[in-house]
């Protein structure tokens, strides 16, 4: 089969997905106690009759089922509706929020799997010496940290003490925007996910690269009197990359995850600092909306994956 | 006196010998101990209650009198720190149950029976794949005007199961082919009979592991949510006071620093036994 059938036929399975998704969303949204209204009551009381007549006016007085159709249907002609709380057209906050998201997860990604790759191959070659067991425990360490902890460690040490990098945000307040100040920015926040995440994925190079190293052809290869750096670079890690490219995926949903507790301590304007301020404020069409990009995102990542992986290893055949 | 059997049989066992000869997992099982003693006996070995207020010392850094120091209305950090080990262990351990009874029993339906309930299944864990359960968690604890942590271990337990009855599926599903289940089956040993007899024993190593595993992920998300302030508020949580904290970071590191280095080294503790285990019963998961 093709590559492009292949694709497509991966966008059709994400179709269920992405349905599922949103209903649980929807389902686990309405369906706690309360309602955006109460929630925008206990801050300032409204009366009853007006509390209805908002309700009404939202179309939160009909039943559910029709309450997801009439939010699918919008969705999927592109119309996310407005936010309950600031009344912004959803599909712009979004678009301004996304790409900072976006920066922040493709670069801690790209850092984790440099770090991931560089550790994880040093571990393997020199498996069970004193660098293997301080790796390996470093890495244990790494993603049993809270992350918030993590964090507030790293400002206190390099924000607060040394002073060499700001506390939070998304660039410097009051000056026009440079790169190089938006960096710096981008710093704190990327090292804590990537101490986090590289973690993970270290210890899965260490140990795919450790089975591909007792491989008969890589005996083969030394004993055809290869360079030890060829055998390693050439012959073992090519194919110890690829169950790496498997949880880069999976890696993506993680990364998306942490964003909600980073965003929140470094006031980065992103998705996941906005999807739990809508949480708290019920403001229903923003967790819809914003959740379903998220999705989408996670989607597309695993797709693109999944094609790079058939370009790394090309005895795969797309079926 | 069956215990006592049971205890020998362990003792002999290879993979209990394999575990001993782990020292990183000895660690992690020591620490482990330390916690739990900490959780249980917690009135005792704590100076004060942890919410006992000291308006005259507050912010204090760690002394004599309190060797963690003290929070903004006078709290004793080190009383916290002994009390919120309580919280983790009941969050910890109580979505982990949770997650074995709805993971098994759907994992072993669907392993066994297959059909659409399978399907149904693997969809539903699909969409756990697309939306980060921190994201899923986050909106659901928020959604609930008051917490507690009970409502927390549950939302935790019910959000976090799929994963679990993925691995128990695919146990189930290459178990079943096994000849002494087809044996099982040929003399007429009832479906009930057989996965419980003979195919869930043989699964049981898998899911020990993975659930070992999940507990530290359970404690460092109860206290995300709790540093979030999405937490139970009456509770003494190790990441509520990181989250006090974080106000006077510049002044009062301690307040941040203790319970943070807590919640690390507890979860540090379940993957250095979950790692152990794994090794010793052999498990490969994914």
């Amino acid at each position: 089969m093709g590559l492009l059938s292949y694709v497509a036929r991966r966008l059709l399975l994400a179709i269920p997905t992405f349905f599922f998704t949103t209903l649980i969303i929807f389902l686990l949204a309405h369906l706690a106690p309360g309602d955006p209204i109460e929630v925008m009551s206990a801050w300032k009381p409204i009366p009853t009759w007006l509390k209805d007549e908002i309700r009404r006016s939202f179309g939160l007085d009909k039943p559910l089922y029709i309450q997801y159709f009439i939010w699918l249907s919008n969705a999927l002609q592109g119309n996310l509706g407005y936010s309950y709380i600031s009344g912004q057209w959803i599909g712009a906050i979004i678009l301004s929020l996304a790409w900072n998201t976006i920066e922040l997860m493709l670069t801690a990604q790209i850092v984790s799997l440099i770090v991931a790759v560089v550790l994880g191959v040093i571990a393997a070659v020199k498996q069970n010496s004193p660098i293997d067991a301080a790796i390996s425990t470093l890495s244990l360490f790494g993603y049993s940290m809270p992350t918030f902890w993590l964090a507030l460690l790293l400002i206190y040490v390099f924000s607060l003490n040394l002073g060499l990098l700001p506390t939070s945000g998304y660039s410097t307040v009051g000056q026009p925007f440079s790169l190089l100040d938006h960096l710096r920015h981008l710093i704190l926040p990327v090292a804590t996910m990537v101490i986090n995440n590289s973690a993970y994925l270290l210890r899965l190079v260490r140990s795919s690269m450790i089975e591909v190293l007792s491989k008969s052809y890589i005996i083969t290869a030394r004993a055809k009197g290869l360079r030890e750096r060829t055998v390693i670079y050439k012959h073992a890690f090519r194919n110890a990359l690829l169950p790496l490219v498997t949880v880069v995926g999976i890696s993506m949903g993680f990364l998306l995850g942490g964003s909600v507790i980073i965003e929140s301590i470094f006031a980065w304007p992103g998705l996941g600092r906005f999807i739990m301020q809508a949480a708290i404020s019920r403001d229903y069409p923003s967790i819809m909306g914003t959740s379903m990009i998220i999705v989408i995102m996670v989607l597309l990542a695993n797709i693109s994956v999944d094609i790079a992986y058939g370009i790394i290893d090309p005895r795969i055949r797309y079926e | 006196m069956m215990l006592k059997n049971m205890y020998k049989r362990l003792r002999s066992s290879r993979a209990y010998r394999r575990f001993k000869r782990n020292k990183l997992a000895i660690v992690g099982a020591g620490i482990i101990f330390i916690f739990l003693i900490m959780a249980i006996f917690a009135p005792i070995i704590a100076p004060r209650h942890p919410q006992t207020l000291n308006p005259n010392s507050s912010l204090k850094p760690p002394c004599a009198e309190f060797p963690f120091g003290t929070d903004n209305i006078g709290r004793d950090i080190f009383s916290w720190v002994i009390w919120g080990a309580r919280v983790s262990f009941i969050v910890g351990v109580g979505a982990v149950l949770i997650e074995l009874i709805i993971g098994i029993s759907v994992g072993m339906i669907a392993g066994y029976f297959g059909g659409w309930f399978d399907h149904f299944l693997m969809r539903i864990t699909d969409v756990m794949l697309c939306l980060p359960s921190i994201i899923l968690i986050i909106v659901a604890s928020a959604m609930f005007a008051t917490r507690s942590i009970y409502l927390i271990t549950v939302i935790m337990g019910v959000l976090g199961w799929p994963w679990m009855a993925r691995v128990v599926r695919a146990q189930f599903l290459s178990l079943k082919e096994l000849s002494n289940v087809e044996a099982a089956k040929s003399i007429g040993v009832s479906d009930f009979r057989i996965i419980l007899r003979h195919i869930l024993p043989s699964a049981l190593p898998s899911v020990i592991v993975l659930a070992t595993l999940d507990i530290p992920w359970y404690i460092l998300y109860e206290a995300a949510l709790s540093f979030l302030g999405l937490g139970d508020p009456t509770s003494v949580s190790w990441g509520m006071m990181v989250n006090i904290g974080k106000q006077f970071l510049r002044v009062a590191p301690w307040v941040t620093t203790f319970p943070g280095l807590a919640t690390f080294l507890l979860a540090l503790g379940f993957n250095l036994f979950g790692d152990g285990l794994r090794d010793a019963l052999d498990v490969r998961l994914r």
